[in-house]
């Protein structure tokens, strides 16, 4: 990814109710989940090497009596090498339809309140077109739910727990 | 009439408690070759106390019908009438008839109770068998017994009629068990009931977690010395006795199970005119008490169809060369990840050929559909389809296999079959363990550490490099004893990189063999509460569950007989050997 790279142009959509979103960080752009969807916020932990998963599950996390494993967001979309956990990194973690699942993210940038624009973006080439202004790989692109905007630019809102149940049955699929 | 919905939940708990003593009444019942009069008073006790507190929550319906049980019991415990064979199968029936009536109301407080068939064909067994001794219920117990007459009002004023009666249930044929059982030397030990609590579930639960987590808090000072290794010992025995104490709460063996299934064979038998003999092992096994309520509805559904379709009637059998008596089995085992439970029995086997048949008329397959013997038994489990030539009143009442396997599948069971034809069929359910406490090795990998559990291992030898050899078709192998054994190294198991060096080699014994793990670490056998893994870890191969080290460290608990198994199974990848070799340094 380039960090030179220009922002994404803002969308025109019409104003939908304001929503209590999560803004994160991964790399250079800002995403939003929506905060009802966030389980809990945790500090990183030491993991367990998951066998036979894919590059961007790292391992595999706890909490009390509960698993899960713990995905790196930055890899996931994008498709590349994980990024190496900094002091600011946390695990937000997400109930699936298989499970829980925690997602590791550069930081936490904020929790606010946000009018989205409901853009149920129309056509899938204009999913496709958002996506690789974000640096996303297509496959997960189906699961930006809504674009809300911050400090004047578009921030994507996903629908977590559909983006890591793909995530987690890809290989699956795939085989 | 009103049903009182403030008190109908303390109603439907003391319901609960009821039923579970009554069962236990019955089962110790059994054990003792009789009833005891001991028994008979606590069954009573059960009945009355039912009886009052239905009253009060408005559920006339229900204390009319206990009412009558609570005569029954009278007549037997006043030794007015003799506690037949058919004693516990009545009374089991009774406590199955609550049961459902407690459910129903669980479901809708509000539901006014109807009598249902069921209710009617246990007070119709209940004549029957008080009206085989009507001389001495004339002289019967001081109340008027509403049991013993078709017409006459009973105490409560409710006058038993003809129409509570199934008049087309033939007499029951009731033999007195003390007349053909010698009767026992020692009068059988006294009943008494254990006093019990209520707790919530969840509160067990917990207890369970806040154990786990002293154990591993203890290991964890352990190791870093800050508490002495005998201190620690004495600590862990106190922690591990408690756990087992308070994981038996949530826990139940299989024998009250296995002994309402033999009922159920029982009863089925004589009104189908079949003779069965009902063997039944691993009764000892533990599961879940709520898994075992769970499953039982599904596997009485079962035992009927084994009795009912399965088993020949005794002329048959003679004609065919097989002992005029069928055999009923009923087994449970126990495996890392859950209890099998198996009914089997030796009558005429499922017919792949009229199922297949069946499907095609029925339409569940097309003609030229090619299946398996297997997958024609699995046919069975199709909704709908039955092969039954008419409906009976055990095993065709619309209830089918599908909904055998739905209930099952709620438990995240499975259930397979096996079939001989002529020969008999085994029906397995497996039923996973939520948790169990499994002695496991801990072993390092990279920088992870897994459990493995003890399953299939017969040796843990430290690794000598210069044993390992090549085989063009299993890869690599290690020399141990005489033979040559197939060795696996644990990293491209995982699919890790190769570490830095592997010191031990774990034996394990195979069916058609041995064969070997290679692995960087390994510890001693320990014992680990280990849960039953989520389903976002399916990619893991042989995985059992999760469990968490003294560290605190989550990690999986693998089963590497299934592993080892499935990879001789399949075979691997024909490599050169300089390639393989690579693998072990």
């Amino acid at each position: 990814m380039n960090a030179s790279k220009t922002a994404p142009d803002s969308l025109s959509v019409p104003v939908a109710t304001p929503t209590q979103t999560m803004v994160f960080r991964s790399s250079e752009y800002y995403f939003g989940a929506p905060l009802s969807d966030v389980e809990e916020i945790l500090t990183p932990m030491p993991l367990t090497a998951i066998p036979h998963s894919e590059s961007y599950v790292i391992g595999m996390g706890y909490r009390g009596r509960f698993v899960f494993p713990v995905i790196d967001y930055y890899a996931l979309i994008t498709g590349t090498d994980p990024l190496p956990q900094r002091e600011s990194t946390v695990y937000l973690l997400f109930r699936t339809k298989s499970g829980w699942t925690a997602v590791s993210v550069d930081s936490l940038v904020k929790i606010q309140s946000m009018p989205l624009h409901a853009a149920r973006l129309e056509s899938a080439d204009k999913i496709a077109d958002f996506a690789t202004q974000f640096s996303m790989e297509s496959e997960f692109a189906a699961a930006i739910i809504d674009v809300g905007a911050i400090e004047g630019r578009p921030l994507p809102v996903l629908n977590f727990p559909v983006l890591l149940e793909q995530a987690l049955w890809a290989k699956k699929k795939a085989a | 009439m009103t049903i009182n919905i403030e008190f109908m939940g303390i109603f439907l708990d003391e319901l609960t408690d009821t039923i579970e003593l009554w069962n236990e009444c019955l089962a110790q019942g059994e054990q003792s070759s009789g009833a005891a009069q001991e028994i008979l008073q606590t069954l009573f006790r059960c009945a009355h106390n039912l009886k009052g507190s239905s009253k009060s929550v408005g559920l006339s319906g229900v204390a009319e019908f206990i009412h009558k049980v609570e005569d029954y019991i009278t007549l037997m415990r006043d030794e007015k009438l003799p506690f037949s064979r058919d004693s516990p199968i009545i009374l089991s029936a009774v406590s199955q008839e609550l049961k459902a009536w407690g459910e129903d109301l669980r479901a809708d407080p509000t539901l006014l109770e109807n009598q249902s068939r069921n209710c009617d064909e246990i007070l119709g067994r209940i004549r029957n068998a008080s009206g085989a001794t009507d001389s001495q219920i004339a002289s019967g117990p001081s109340r008027p017994t509403g049991v013993v007459s078709a017409s006459e009002a009973d105490s409560s004023g409710i006058i038993w009629t003809d129409s509570l009666v199934d008049k087309d249930l033939p007499p029951e044929t009731s033999t007195p068990i003390h007349a053909n059982i010698e009767a026992p030397k020692e009068r059988p030990a006294a009943f008494v009931p254990v006093e019990t609590v209520r707790v919530r579930r969840t509160s067990i639960e917990m207890a369970l977690v806040q154990l786990a987590e002293l154990s591993l808090e203890i290991s964890r000072l352990r190791s870093s010395k800050q508490l002495g290794f005998n201190e620690a010992i004495e600590l862990e025995k106190i922690v591990s006795v408690t756990h087992r104490t308070v994981f038996g709460t949530i826990q139940g063996t299989v024998e009250e199970l296995f002994h309402f299934l033999q009922h159920t064979c029982t009863d089925v038998a004589k009104k189908t005119n079949k003779k069965i003999r009902v063997t039944v092992s691993g009764s000892d096994i533990i599961l879940d008490k709520k898994i075992l309520e769970q499953i039982k509805d599904p596997l009485m559904h079962v035992v009927r169809n084994a009795v009912d379709h399965g088993i020949e009637l005794p002329q048959v059998r003679l004609e065919s060369g097989k002992d005029e008596v069928g055999e009923i089995r009923l087994r449970a085992l126990k495996s890392p990840r859950g209890v099998w439970i198996e009914v089997h029995d030796d009558g005429k086997g499922l017919d792949a050929r009229k199922l297949r048949a069946k499907a095609v008329e029925k339409k569940f397959i097309s003609a030229d559909a090619v299946l398996s013997d297997k997958e024609c038994f699995d046919l069975i489990f199709l909704a709908g389809f039955s092969t039954a030539g008419a409906v009976n009143q055990f095993s065709g009442r619309g209830v089918g296999m599908d909904v055998v396997k739905k209930a099952i599948e709620q438990v995240d069971g499975k259930i397979d079959i096996e079939s001989n034809l002529g020969k008999g069929s085994a029906f397995r359910l497996f039923i996973p363990a939520v948790s169990s406490l499994l002695d496991i090795f801990i072993v390092r990998e990279g920088n992870s550490d897994f459990g493995i559990t003890d399953n299939g291992v017969a040796e843990i030898l430290e690794f000598e490099a210069e044993r390992v050899g090549t085989n063009p078709t299993t890869g690599l192998t290690y020399s141990y004893g005489d033979e040559q054994i197939p060795l696996l190294p644990l990293h491209s198991i995982l699919g890790f990189d190769k570490p830095e060096a592997s010191r031990f080699v774990i034996v394990s014994k195979q069916k058609d063999g041995n064969s070997a793990i290679l692995v960087e670490d390994i510890s001693s056998l320990q014992q680990y509460l280990v849960q039953q893994p989520e389903e976002t870890f399916h990619s893991v191969e042989g995985l059992i569950g999760t469990t968490r080290l003294e560290s605190g460290k989550a990690t999986f608990v693998l089963d590497i007989d299934e592993i080892l198994n499935s990879r001789m199974r399949h075979g691997s990848d024909p490599k050169k050997p300089s390639e393989l070799l690579r693998a072990v340094g």
